[in-house]
Parts: C-alpha cells; sequence; structure tokens
C-alpha cells in the first residue's frame, strides 16, 4: 500500500482540480477579451489566452472537469455494467450465458474507436452521446472477464456451502462471488481510464464530443490547430494537460496491478 | 488442419451477420432520413413529394423489411448512393482504401522496426540502465494521445524545419511518413512492453539453460530461439493491433489530410452522408475480422503444438 501512495496522491490531486474547478481558475474560462488574443504565455495569463483572448491557464482546469470527470464516470460506468452483465451470465450459465456472449463477441469485433466515432456521430455528437457510444462498445471487456471469475469463483466450496445452507442468488452473487472477483476489474478499469480519456478527448478533437465553447481538451486542440503556425501554445496547453492526466492515470493501474498481484 | 479452416470460417458467419445488423441498427439511430437529407438543405420540398418519395425508396418499410433489403444488396457489395454525391459508396470506399492500407502498413513496419529490438534489449539487460531508458519512453509514448503527436510532428518538423509537406501530398513517400510515424508512436510503445515481458519469460524457460550449457552464443539464442518463439505471440498482437489502427487513422489521416477512408468517414460525418458512413464502419469491422481470422489460421499453421493438436 507504501508504494501506491504517491500515484494515488498525484491522482488525487487531479481529480481534486477537476472537482473543484470553478474556484480554481483565476480568470472566468468563458470571458472573452478581444484585446489580448492569442496571447504568448505571460505573467498574466499563465499558460496564454486563445482567438477569443479566453484565459488558456483557466480553461484547461475547467477543462479537467469536463475531461477527467466524464473520463471517470464512462470507466465506471462501463465496469458496473459489465461486471453486472458477465457475473449474472456466468452464474446463470445455459442458453442465456451463451447469447449474451455471444452478442459481447459481435460488440468485441467492431474496431473500437470506428464504432464510436460513428455512433457519436449518428447520435448528433456532444460529450454525453460520445460517452455513451464508448461505454456501448465496451462493456463485453468486462463482462468476459467478469464471467470468467465467476464461472470460476463458482465452483469454489464456500459457493457450495452458501448454496446448501439455502442462500438465494442474489445473495451468493452480492456476497460471495462480487467481492471476490472485484480486484482484477479494478485493476482492469484503472488501466482503462488513460484510455478513455484519449479517446473521448480524440472524438472530441473530431468535433464530435464536447462542442464549443465548451473548455474540454481535445475540442480545444480542434480549434487551436488552425492557429498552429501563429499560436502553437493553443494545442501545446491541452495536448500536455491531457499527457500529464493519462500518465498519472497509467503509472496509478500499473502500480495497482503489481500491488495487487493481477494478471 | 482443413477442418479447423473451416470451423473458423462458419464461426465467421454469425459474427458478420451480427456485425451487419448492429451497423444497421445504429444507423437508424439518426433523427433524419434519407429524404430528409435529399431534400432538407434545399428545404423546398412539400410533405407530400418527400412522403412520395418515401415510399419508392422503401422507407415506410417495417425495420425487418428495410434491414433484410438492405443485407440482399449488401451480399453484391452494393450499399447505396452517397446523399452528396451519389455515386455508390463501395467505390468511394475501395478507391480511397489503399491509400489507408498504405498508412497503417508503413506504420506496422516501423512499429515493428522500432519495438522489436527495443524489447529484446529491454529484456536483456532488465533493469539496467537502458532498460530503464526504454521503459520510460515507452511510458511516455503510451500517455500521448495520436492528435497531439501528429500536431507536434507538422508544428517542429514541417513548420519549424521543412524537413516535410505539412500536408497531404498522398502520392509522395514523404507524405506517409509523418501520418505513419503518429499512428505507431504509441503502439510502439504497447509492442515494446510487451515484447519485453514475452521475452522475459522465454529466457526464463529451461531451453534457454539448456542451451547456453550447450554454449550456444547470446546473439543466437535470442535470435533464433527467443524471437522465433516470440514471433508467433507478435502475429496475435500485430491483428488485434489492426483495430486500434484503423480506428487511429481516422483522426489521424484527418490532422493531415491523408486522403484514406478514416478521413472520408469524417468528411461524411460531415456532411451527414450516412451510407457512406454506413459502409465505412462495416466494411472496416469485417477487414478487422478477417485479418484476425487469418491471423488466427497463420498460428495454427505456424505453431507445431495447435497443428499436430488438431483442436485447440
Amino acid at each position: 500500500m507504501r508504494k501506491l501512495l504517491p500515484y494515488l496522491v498525484s491522482a488525487g490531486v487531479i481529480i481534486f482540480i477537476a472537482v473543484f474547478a470553478p474556484f480554481l481558475t483565476p480568470f472566468d474560462p468563458y470571458l472573452q477579451d478581444t484585446e489580448n488574443v492569442l496571447e504568448p504565455p505571460n505573467f498574466s495569463h499563465l499558460l496564454g489566452t486563445d482567438i477569443y483572448g479566453r484565459d488558456l491557464f483557466s480553461r484547461i482546469i475547467m477543462g479537467a472537469q469536463i475531461t477527467v470527470l466524464s473520463s471517470l464516470s464512462v470507466v465506471i460506468s462501463v465496469s458496473v455494467i459489465g461486471v453486472i452483465v458477465g457475473a449474472f451470465a456466468g452464474f446463470i450459465g445455459g442458453k442465456t450465458d451463451g447469447f449474451i456472449m455471444r452478442v459481447g463477441d459481435i460488440f468485441l469485433a467492431f474496431p473500437q474507436m470506428v464504432f464510436a466515432i460513428a455512433m457519436s456521430a449518428v447520435l448528433g455528437g456532444g460529450l454525453f452521446n460520445a460517452a455513451l457510444s464508448i461505454i456501448v462498445i465496451a462493456w463485453p471487456k468486462y463482462a468476459r472477464i467478469a464471467r470468467s471469475l465467476t464461472i470460476a469463483v463458482s465452483k469454489s466450496e464456500y459457493v457450495a456451502a452458501a448454496k446448501i445452507s439455502g442462500g438465494t442468488d442474489f445473495n451468493i452473487l452480492k456476497r460471495h462471488i462480487l467481492p471476490n472477483i472485484i480486484e482484477p476489474i479494478i485493476v482492469t478499469a484503472a488501466l482503462d481510464i488513460g484510455a478513455v480519456i484519449m479517446g473521448l478527448a480524440g472524438l472530441s478533437f473530431l468535433g464530435l464530443g464536447a462542442k464549443p465553447p465548451a473548455a474540454e481538451w481535445g475540442q480545444m486542440m480542434n480549434v487551436g490547430r488552425n492557429y498552429l503556425q501563429i499560436a502553437p501554445h493553443i494545442i501545446l496547453a491541452p495536448g500536455v494537460a491531457i499527457f500529464i492526466t493519462v500518465a498519472v492515470f497509467n503509472s496509478l493501474a500499473d502500480k495497482l496491478r503489481d500491488v495487487l498481484d493481477v494478471r | 488442419m482443413k477442418r479447423r479452416i473451416l470451423n473458423r470460417l462458419i464461426q465467421l458467419i454469425p459474427i458478420i451477420v451480427g456485425l451487419t445488423f448492429i451497423t444497421f441498427f445504429m444507423m437508424r439511430l439518426s433523427m433524419t432520413d434519407a429524404v430528409d437529407m435529399m431534400y432538407g438543405e434545399t428545404g423546398g420540398a412539400s410533405a407530400e413529394v418527400m412522403e412520395t418519395k418515401r415510399l419508392a425508396l422503401g422507407l415506410n418499410e417495417s425495420f425487418w423489411t428495410q434491414y433484410f433489403n438492405w443485407i440482399k444488396n449488401a451480399i453484391f457489395l452494393d450499399f447505396g448512393n452517397s446523399y452528396i454525391s451519389g455515386y455508390a459508396v463501395f467505390d468511394t470506399f475501395l478507391d480511397k482504401l489503399p491509400k489507408t492500407v498504405l498508412l497503417t502498413a508503413v506504420s506496422l513496419a516501423l512499429t515493428l522496426m522500432v519495438s522489436v529490438p527495443l524489447g529484446l534489449i529491454a529484456a536483456v539487460k532488465q533493469n539496467g540502465k537502458l532498460d530503464l531508458i526504454i521503459r520510460f519512453f515507452s511510458f511516455i509514448g503510451n500517455s500521448l494521445p495520436n492528435f497531439f503527436v501528429g500536431l507536434l510532428l507538422i508544428y517542429f518538423l514541417s513548420l519549424k524545419l521543412n524537413l516535410f509537406p505539412i500536408v497531404g501530398l498522398s502520392d509522395s513517400l514523404t507524405g506517409v511518413i509523418l501520418p505513419a510515424a503518429t499512428l505507431s508512436v504509441a503502439m510502439t510503445a504497447k509492442y515494446i512492453r510487451q515484447i519485453r515481458a514475452l521475452t522475459l519469460s522465454e529466457l526464463n524457460k529451461p531451453y534457454i539453460i539448456g542451451a547456453r550449457a550447450r554454449g550456444i552464443s547470446e546473439f543466437n539464442i535470442l535470435f533464433k530461439s527467443v524471437l522465433k518463439s516470440i514471433s508467433l505471440t507478435l502475429i496475435t498482437l500485430v491483428a488485434l493491433s489492426v483495430g486500434s489502427l484503423l480506428g487511429g487513422a481516422a483522426i489521424v489521416e484527418t490532422v493531415f489530410m491523408w486522403d484514406g477512408v478514416g478521413k472520408l468517414a469524417v468528411d461524411a460525418i460531415n456532411m451527414r452522408d450516412y451510407p457512406m458512413l454506413q459502409a465505412y464502419v462495416l466494411m472496416l469491422s469485417v477487414i478487422y475480422v478477417v485479418i484476425n481470422l487469418v491471423a488466427d489460421i497463420l498460428y495454427g499453421v505456424l505453431d507445431p503444438r495447435v497443428k499436430i493438436g488438431g483442436n485447440l
């Protein structure tokens, strides 16, 4: 646990910034200031300003809220849905299990990002639809893991004992199976946080996620790429923000896997 | 062996049917249909005209009838016509496909050229300085989104140093290098990790000790025995990463104005050309599934254990 601490703290700092973003911004992230557009980083605007003169530092902090919190909710939803479906399928077995897993196989056969791009486009874009399309394509991975773990745990003696002593299915799932399959799921989810952040930002970069004027990092880079030559700081700031955030969550996930010894 | 391949091909059928169903269903989630698209922009057509057109196109039929009609045509590779250009979407797709194939092939080649030697070195020098440096860079590469890498490369190599054309030039060989390099950064990072881990576990196997005891040089052990046995796993790895490559290509092609199917799809999205998008999703998924099938069969052919064992 000690080894995890620095990683937990750095992830905690990012989550803190994300949650309290509105109180941490030095300027209003949406306030336009036509007299100070495209300013390079300086003492008043630490990361400079964008084409509308909005303070980039404030927008990066605000963006932490949009990008990080939505990515975390995607990862949590995907893993919860996947675990419920997978544990149910594994526990119940038979035809229902077969059907659920075949449906999952079909979703796994799509290239993830291709599916997410198309689905969020058809739904008309927006952060919610982008998040939804990632959830729709990503659940089978968790369902598979949860299912195989559930099947393994179901064969154990304590589950047999619980069945003999008259435990209901729901209770056995909740009290005996879930607690025993949760660690690998947590590690998988942690490893996915970085990928989901990049996926959501990528969709916003294509104009399929958060819409202007939202201070979402991918969206900011989408706007900024038109000014690459004259004002590279516009894409540099959100790019580095994504990089640091993903790096922090990736290293936390790596350590978590080592500590929990999940393979 | 033949039986195994046949079995795999049969297993492929329900998957592909499922792909068509989900793709078709997904496209129906849109609030606009073909008729809205045809007349919506001009705004001129009366409700009556639009209704007649809907009848003519079969859009008033039930979901299942529409699906089966679509499937019937799709079997003959007719995915309908583009809302925008009016041309058959499949022809347009085929037209752009070689560009994307070139892009993904070059980035795969780049990835393997860099990650195989680096992964092997990192494993051999486990916990040494070189290993730490290689792992550090692979960690960084793994945390960089591809669109950021692409923009950085354009900024430094094209705008500042003038080494590469800024965008496009889809036909020149220099044109493919930057987008391919962009796509391979994250992949190289992942491959290095995998190859390092695979090599480490291989080096711990008893036959390696045996080879060392017989005085076989480390070089031969590494490049003849270890590389041979991990290359099997590499085949699976490469086939699986085609999925993320194709997804990444949509973003990278847009950044570099590379005229492949990914940019085609993003353009289709901006113009709400849903038949085009539908063909893109379905074709790429089928390509992905088939590549993985081929890798699976190849694995069987190359691995004597699977070959002799028959059913694995």
